[in-house]
């Protein structure tokens, strides 16, 4: 009887028994899903019916394991967004935290301030020292506007110049410092272009103006003095005719700039061999008395087939490089003008050659440029403007090609340009 | 999390960075005014140095206030007081900025020898030791004070240059005596820079190389050699 009893006290106990272990490992997979945010996935029911109190817990469990996937998917899919935006901008954009740290860049801010290393984490000053942004940081965090600032930027050797915007974001918590959005903006061809469209315009009012003085000066004197000599009055009258001539030459460059600079349309390609228009480039000289066609020494290669290219124009950029030998290269014998296709065939290479002066090696740079003379007395007293070889450039960049100079002091000057014969114009 | 104790510190670094970098310009400024003759930037660079003094006291202010209030300690401490007498250092570089200003209006010499090189160092140096109170780098606080020497050598051609310039024509000396203050005083922007670099050393590692015989100039002339 003992026994017995001792048996199923036993068998009781050891049920008991089973059933803590049980919950306890159920407790611990409930704290385990609760910790990852999974669906609770019970063991099949051991010894219990469906109506355990566990069932519960693990509805709610999974309905909020669903609730956070959402939240979560929600979330990735928002920065996903905001990553691409920030990312996919041309501009530079960095985040910075109130204590100048950098909490976000991205990849242009990162290729353009620190190429070698992660931004994240670091202070800003670390990469861009320059005052002029840490001054709009400094006015930002005494509660002044958002503005905006220029800074030049130096990166083994290179300068570059931006323009950062500067924005207050507000932070997540009110307990939080404010936070900065930065963005960087590279504004360096602005800025150049700005420059040269400043210096050409006053340029070009002070090139206009010179002649204009001339012209009224004189006239001036004729009107108002009626005594005056014959002799001298013809000496005023030769002297604004040269100033007259001047000023067209000037107008008809800025003319012609204007037009190539203006639109696709200034180039009208017909098809044409270049020989033969270099065989009546004489046409376009006739109206410069000073060139001896008698010095100008031709080497054309035959051309079987005509490609689209702009004669007119062409033309006018020989004629010019030519007039430019006439008037600047000094002693020479001849001016060579050649023409030679490439092996291919898909060029055509034009050069002017003279044997003249040469220009010296520190202006070579520069003698592309719009108003860039060598030597100004020389140039005004040729009746020279300053654009004739920005025009050629112009043109010949207009047809795909591109100019080149060879200059040696005392030696001579060669000027080359190639022409694509298949059309791209 | 930031605390508001951090925010705080952070800020006097910003600060001191912000008024590094303003000193710098203006030394460049200035300079750039002697060499292009002119006078309204000299004039700019004189207004600018207000600025620079401002940023001075808000520095000591928040600093002293941090001192008493927090009582810091270790590296802390270290960083308040290196950024007091960086301060300090920054506000004389001001200082000299603007007597170069004063002094590029009264000189009428058109030659200047050594100087615009000495600026582009200078310019260079307290560069470099800003940096690296942003970021400790031990090999570029001994460039700075090895560069140092390089302009001690330039001071001493311009030296030699306005001597040989007053010994020829004694009437421009006034005008030549204005660029050699000038050359000495960029002399000083970098003993300037020198010395905020081994402040921060001091701060960033606590070995105080300030009068250590192995970086004394005498030291680092014969090491280079």
């Amino acid at each position: 009887m003992l026994w017995l009893l001792i048996l199923i006290l036993t068998l009781v106990a050891g049920y008991f028994g089973l059933q803590v272990k049980h919950t306890n490992r159920i407790i611990r997979q409930v704290l385990g899903s609760i910790k990852e945010g999974n669906s609770l996935i019970l063991e099949k029911p051991f010894l219990l019916g469906d109506n355990f109190p566990l069932r519960l817990c693990q509805n709610i469990l999974e309905e909020n394991a669903e609730k956070m996937e959402r939240l979560v998917e929600e979330s990735n899919r928002r920065t996903h967004t905001f990553n691409e935006i920030l990312g996919g901008m041309l501009d530079g954009a960095m985040i910075l935290d109130g204590n100048h740290l950098v909490t976000f860049s991205n990849s242009v801010a990162l290729q353009n301030f620190s190429p070698d290393g992660p931004m994240k984490g670091r202070r800003i000053e670390a990469f861009i020292d320059a005052f002029e942004v840490l001054e709009l940081l400094d006015k930002l965090s005494r509660g002044k506007k958002p503005s905006k600032a220029e800074f030049s930027y130096e990166r083994r050797g290179k300068i570059t110049v931006y323009e950062i915007t500067c924005g207050l974001l507000s932070p997540v918590r009110s307990s939080q410092n404010e936070v900065y959005l930065l963005l960087l903006r590279d504004i360096t061809e602005i800025k150049r272009t700005e420059r040269l469209r400043k210096d050409f315009v006053a340029n070009a009012s002070h090139e206009l103006r010179t002649p204009v003085t001339m012209i009224k000066g004189f006239s001036e004197t004729l009107i108002e003095e009626p005594e005056i000599s014959h002799n001298q009055s013809r000496s005023f009258i030769s002297k604004i005719h040269k100033n007259a001539l001047r000023l067209k030459a000037l107008v008809d460059d800025l003319l012609s700039i204007s037009e190539l600079e203006g639109s696709e349309q200034a180039i009208n390609p017909t098809n044409n061999k270049l020989s033969d228009v270099i065989r009546g480039i004489d046409l376009y000289l006739q109206d410069k008395p000073y060139v001896d066609s008698e010095k100008l020494v031709f080497s054309l290669e035959e051309e079987r087939e005509a490609f689209p290219f702009d004669a007119i124009k062409i033309a006018m950029a020989i004629g010019n490089l030519i007039d430019n030998a006439f008037k600047y290269a000094g002693n020479f014998s001849a001016v060579k003008i050649s023409t030679q296709l490439s092996d291919d065939r898909n060029f055509i290479t034009c050069s002017v050659y003279d044997d003249g002066n040469g220009i010296p090696a520190n202006d070579l740079d520069r003698i592309f440029e719009r108003f860039y003379v060598v030597d100004k007395g020389r140039s005004r007293e040729k009746g020279g403007t300053g654009l004739g070889l920005s025009i050629v450039k112009r043109i010949i960049e207009a047809h795909g090609g591109n100019v080149r100079v060879k200059s040696k002091l005392g030696e001579g000057t060669i000027f080359s340009f190639e022409l694509p014969r298949i059309a791209k114009v | 999390m930031t605390t508001f104790f951090e925010h705080n510190l952070e800020n006097v670094k910003s600060k001191l960075l912000l008024m590094g970098q303003l000193a710098n310009e203006s030394v460049k400024g200035a300079v750039q005014a002697l060499v292009e003759g002119d006078s309204v930037l000299a004039k700019a660079v004189r207004a600018k140095d207000e600025e620079i003094d401002d940023l001075e006291n808000e520095l000591s202010g928040s600093v002293t206030t941090y001192l008493s209030t927090h009582a810091p300690v270790a590296a802390d401490l270290r960083l308040l007081v290196a950024t007091m007498k960086i301060s300090h250092e920054i506000e004389r570089i001001g200082d000299e900025a603007k007597a170069i200003a004063k002094r590029s209006c009264k000189t009428t010499m058109h030659e200047f020898h050594g100087i615009p090189q000495m600026a582009n160092i200078a310019h260079d140096m307290i560069r470099d030791a800003l940096s690296i109170f942003v970021e400790f780098d031990e090999d570029k606080a001994k460039s700075i004070w090895t560069t140092d020497l390089e302009v001690d050598q330039l001071h001493k051609d311009n030296n030699k240059f306005c001597q040989t310039l007053v010994e020829k024509d004694p009437t421009v000396a006034s005008s030549v005596f204005e660029v050699l203050f000038i050359s000495k005083s960029l002399e000083r922007v970098c003993d300037h820079a020198v010395n905020i670099s081994k402040e921060i050393f001091f701060m960033a590692t606590s070995r105080d190389v300030r009068h250590a015989p192995e970086y004394k100039k005498a030291a680092l002339r014969r090491d280079l050699k």
